[in-house]
């Protein structure tokens, strides 16, 4: 009887999740999780509220501003890279002790990334943790004081992330200084000729100036709307837009910086596209996957790449699809023995220049270009900047866009690079890197 | 009436008895302001770090002067004693804040 009971009892509980399972809506093709769709509120005073609720047990929440190193005042470029360090110094309300603590004791993290374009500040926590450390991130969001004691004692980490700061990201930076020249221009880590010469006021006032509720959002994964829309109202912000800078123009030319390394590290970038033209933009992120963004596979040879074919293993290079909300650049980063670099760099320019794809390649970085975009969505942190940059910037989920890319599409923004002005970034050995007129 | 002439006659005994006491303590007359005796603490110390390089320097000026003339065994001339009136406590904002950071310290420990 008892081996019966207990069989009726199996079977029945299949039934219950066989039952179950097709009472449950049919799952689209990538939802690996059950999450709720994103909610969007746009507050009175501006703010806009975004949020998912992934019904998982962590909680990350931030208040991103659309403000970066573009807002810089010119002469006090920098600044973007001291709000990053005093992320977590003194308040209006809070110590940087009584910070650093309660974030500790709750067993969260309190980040502040920032961008060309946006600030984040950013916490995670359990669910069950996060009510408390929301304060926090209000007060080291939107009450900064920037006591200058405290700025002068954390100078050391300003040097610290300059002397870290590796060629392969010197030369994105530099690219960036001789292709817009003004604004985006703005490097995201302190000149060094600027390093402790901020003084409180500044800061102060490029705070007052470009964190404000009507580019301010507020995004959530991982935490009920209706709690986030109340977090939201209670922030303190000063109403108004900030100061928009001049628009960008990619101008071209060049910069070179020689050092004692004995690899050279060359950046080279056309126009590409900006935030406002979806089309055009996942057109060349699917011409970036075309031509090789890095290695899929580990310790692989890069054979699915244009430009890894071009090259054949003289150095490392790598395509680059930079989008900005009223700019863009494309191109190709590439990293070589000083002997080869000359060869490399030619070679993947007149790659970049030549560039086309067919269907196969096509449907190849479809496949590519999904992926990247899902792991983005699979990582809360990222997700968490991805939500705030979409809030910000207007800028659209893309997933959806890349089937309806077709490859004329894709062909006809390769076709502009053809012509197009090149910008040129070099740093480390250039005894045998080409300059712009050679290219 | 009487209620509220008290306030009034109390704050100024106060400031009569401020006045004698400043006088009568003396630093006055090597031209030093209140915060420039404090007892260096700790907590002072760190305040006085603290301060703006404007106002160290004065600070600085006024305690070397000080040093002088007590090397000398003399006063400064009359009119240059620092006034009860004019004593500026530069000091106590940043030392307030110090002994609130330090209190707040002591009571996390206490705590966890």
């Amino acid at each position: 009887m008892a081996s019966k009971f207990l069989s009726t009892q199996t079977v029945k509980a299949t039934r219950g999740f066989a039952a179950q399972a097709a009472a449950k809506p049919a799952a689209t093709e990538f939802s690996p999780v059950p999450r709720e769709p994103v909610k969007t509120t746009t507050l009175s005073n501006g703010i806009v509220v975004t949020s998912i609720e992934t019904n998982a047990p962590l909680s990350r929440v931030g208040i991103a501003f659309k403000a970066g190193s573009r807002n810089e005042p010119s002469g006090k470029e920098g600044i973007i890279h001291l709000l990053r360090m005093s992320s977590s110094l003194s308040t209006k309300q809070s110590t940087q002790f009584s910070l650093t603590r309660v974030i500790n004791q709750a067993g969260a993290a309190l980040t502040c990334t920032s961008g060309r374009e946006h600030v984040l500040y950013s916490v995670d926590a359990s669910r069950k943790q996060i009510d408390g450390v929301l304060p926090k991130l209000a007060d080291a969001a939107t009450q900064q004081v920037f006591k200058p004691w405290e700025l002068s004692d954390n100078l050391y980490k300003i040097k610290l992330d300059l002397a870290a700061v590796q060629p392969e990201t010197q030369v994105i930076e530099l690219l960036h200084k001789v292709a817009f020249r003004t604004g985006l221009a703005n490097s995201l880590f302190c000149p060094s000729h600027l390093v402790g010469k901020h003084t409180t006021e500044v800061l102060q006032s490029f705070v007052a100036a470009n964190l404000r509720s009507d580019n301010a959002a507020v995004v959530g994964v991982g935490i009920p709307h209706d709690r986030l829309v109340a977090y939201a109202q209670s922030l303190a912000l000063k109403a108004g837009q900030s100061c928009s800078g001049a628009p960008s123009k990619v101008h071209g030319g060049e910069v070179r910086v020689d050092t004692s390394s004995s690899l050279a590290y060359v950046a080279v970038a056309a126009p590409g596209a900006s935030l406002a033209d979806t089309k055009a933009m996942v057109a060349f992120a699917l011409l970036q996957r075309a031509l090789g963004a890095g290695i899929p596979v580990k310790y692989g040879s890069g054979a699915g790449s244009k430009l890894n074919q071009a090259v054949l293993g003289a150095g490392a290079v790598s395509s680059l699809n930079l989008n900005y909300s009223d700019a863009g650049l494309f191109g190709f980063v590439a990293a070589a023995p000083a002997s080869d670099a000359g060869k490399v760099v030619s070679a993947a320019t007149k790659v970049l220049r030549s560039a086309s794809v067919n269907e196969s390649q096509l449907s190849r970085a479809k496949a590519q270009l999904k992926a990247d975009l899902l792991m983005v969505k699979e990582n809360t942190g990222v997700l968490v900047e991805e939500l705030a940059l979409q809030a910000l910037l207007n800028r659209a989920d893309l997933l959806s866009t890349v089937d309806n890319v077709s490859i004329t599409d894709v062909n006809a923004v390769a076709s502009r690079l053809a012509s197009a002005k090149l910008t040129v970034a070099a740093i480390g050995n250039l005894s045998n890197v080409p300059f712009v007129d050679e290219l | 009436m009487a209620v509220t002439k008290a306030p009034g006659f109390i704050n100024q005994l106060r400031a009569t008895l401020g006045r004698f006491a400043y006088n009568a303590s003396g630093f006055n007359k090597y031209g030093l302001m209140h915060d420039d005796v404090l007892f260096e603490t700790p907590d002072v110390e760190e305040a006085i770090r603290r301060l703006p390089q404007k106002v160290v320097d004065d600070r600085n000026y006024r305690i070397m002067r000080a040093l002088q003339y007590s090397g000398l065994k003399k006063y400064l001339p009359r009119e240059q004693w620092t006034k009860y009136e004019e004593d500026v406590k530069y000091l106590q904002p940043y030392l307030q804040e110090v002994i609130k950071e330090r209190q707040e310290k002591e009571s996390w420990e206490k705590l966890f």
